[in-house]
């Protein structure tokens, strides 16, 4: 696996989408190459977050309650 | 309406298919398994739909149809993305079309540009991804820069970063090749950094050029 691999797959490997064969190749090249240690890390740390700070919205109380009334 | 969620369903409800259900047992199941959903369901309407009202009248009529349908699901399987291409369907029957889809040529021609400047960009200026540059956005910059993104990326990386759904559930509820989702996610998310770099630029949390930073350091 070389940077110019990383540089296609990175994606996968941060969506979790990735065979752990290749996860395992993947983690290899990191130990030796801080660039790609660094775009992986930052993809990594740029997804979590976005979950963490787009988490915020919840449904209205009165839409939850006007739900379960009609299901009932 | 909480009698229904505090019982506890006995196994052999699991397992059972709900055409075969009692009214009541399946009251009990939508409960458990649909249900709990909601809150994601909301701010995934929320983000597509750009109102309020549209999305609380589309995670309503999820539900209404959800339940309708729910003989079509099988219990114990993965009913989140069940519901979420049911909402996703009723956006795209009823919502979509009345939506203006603004600045989307702009983006569009735009969007190589993007591609080529935003990973360079990133890199040069900020050193190190755990540093200060993430802690200093604001929820808000997060959530405006989603909003303001294309539907089309914006759904991917609201499903993707947001309700952790796989590429494969993704292109099942949106309706689109397993590539589509993949480029779409690759190309919002850069849209999305390349806006938070400048917000951050503007706001001196970054350096305004990557010379500053070398000067300095």
């Amino acid at each position: 696996m070389d940077c110019r691999q990383i540089l296609k797959l990175y994606q996968l490997y941060v969506d979790q989408e990735m065979d752990n064969s290749m996860v395992d190749l993947v983690k290899q090249h990191m130990e030796n190459c801080p660039d790609c240690q660094y775009r992986v890390k930052f993809e990594v740390k740029f997804s979590t977050i976005i979950r963490k700070k787009f988490k915020t919205r919840s449904a209205p109380d009165d839409l939850k309650e006007r739900i379960k009334k009609k299901l009932d | 309406m909480n009698q229904a969620t505090d019982e506890t369903t006995t196994d052999n409800d699991e397992t059972k298919p709900i055409e075969d259900m009692t009214e009541e047992e399946k009251q009990e199941v939508f409960g458990e398994e649909a249900l709990p959903h909601l809150n994601a369901l909301y701010n995934y309407a929320r983000s597509i739909s750009h109102s309020k009202q549209d999305a609380e009248d589309l995670v309503q009529e999820t539900f209404m149809r959800a339940y309708r349908y729910f003989h079509q699901y099988t219990p114990g399987t993965n009913c989140k993305a069940w519901l979420f291409t049911i909402l996703r369907n009723l956006y795209n029957t009823n919502y979509k079309q009345y939506k203006k889809t603004p600045d989307q040529v702009h983006y569009e021609a735009e969007e190589e540009i993007y591609e080529q400047i935003v990973n360079e960009d990133l890199t040069a200026v900020i050193k190190d991804p755990e540093e200060e540059f993430f802690e200093n956005i604001l929820p808000d910059e997060i959530v405006n820069a989603i909003e303001d993104l294309p539907e089309k990326y914006r759904s991917c990386i609201v499903l993707s970063d947001v309700e952790d759904f796989s590429y494969k559930e993704i292109s099942e509820i949106l309706d689109v090749p397993i590539g589509t989702v993949m480029s779409r996610l690759h190309r919002g998310r850069n849209i999305l950094k390349k806006k938070l770099v400048n917000y951050a630029k503007d706001k001196g949390i970054i350096p305004e050029d990557e010379d500053v930073l070398d000067d300095e350091d």
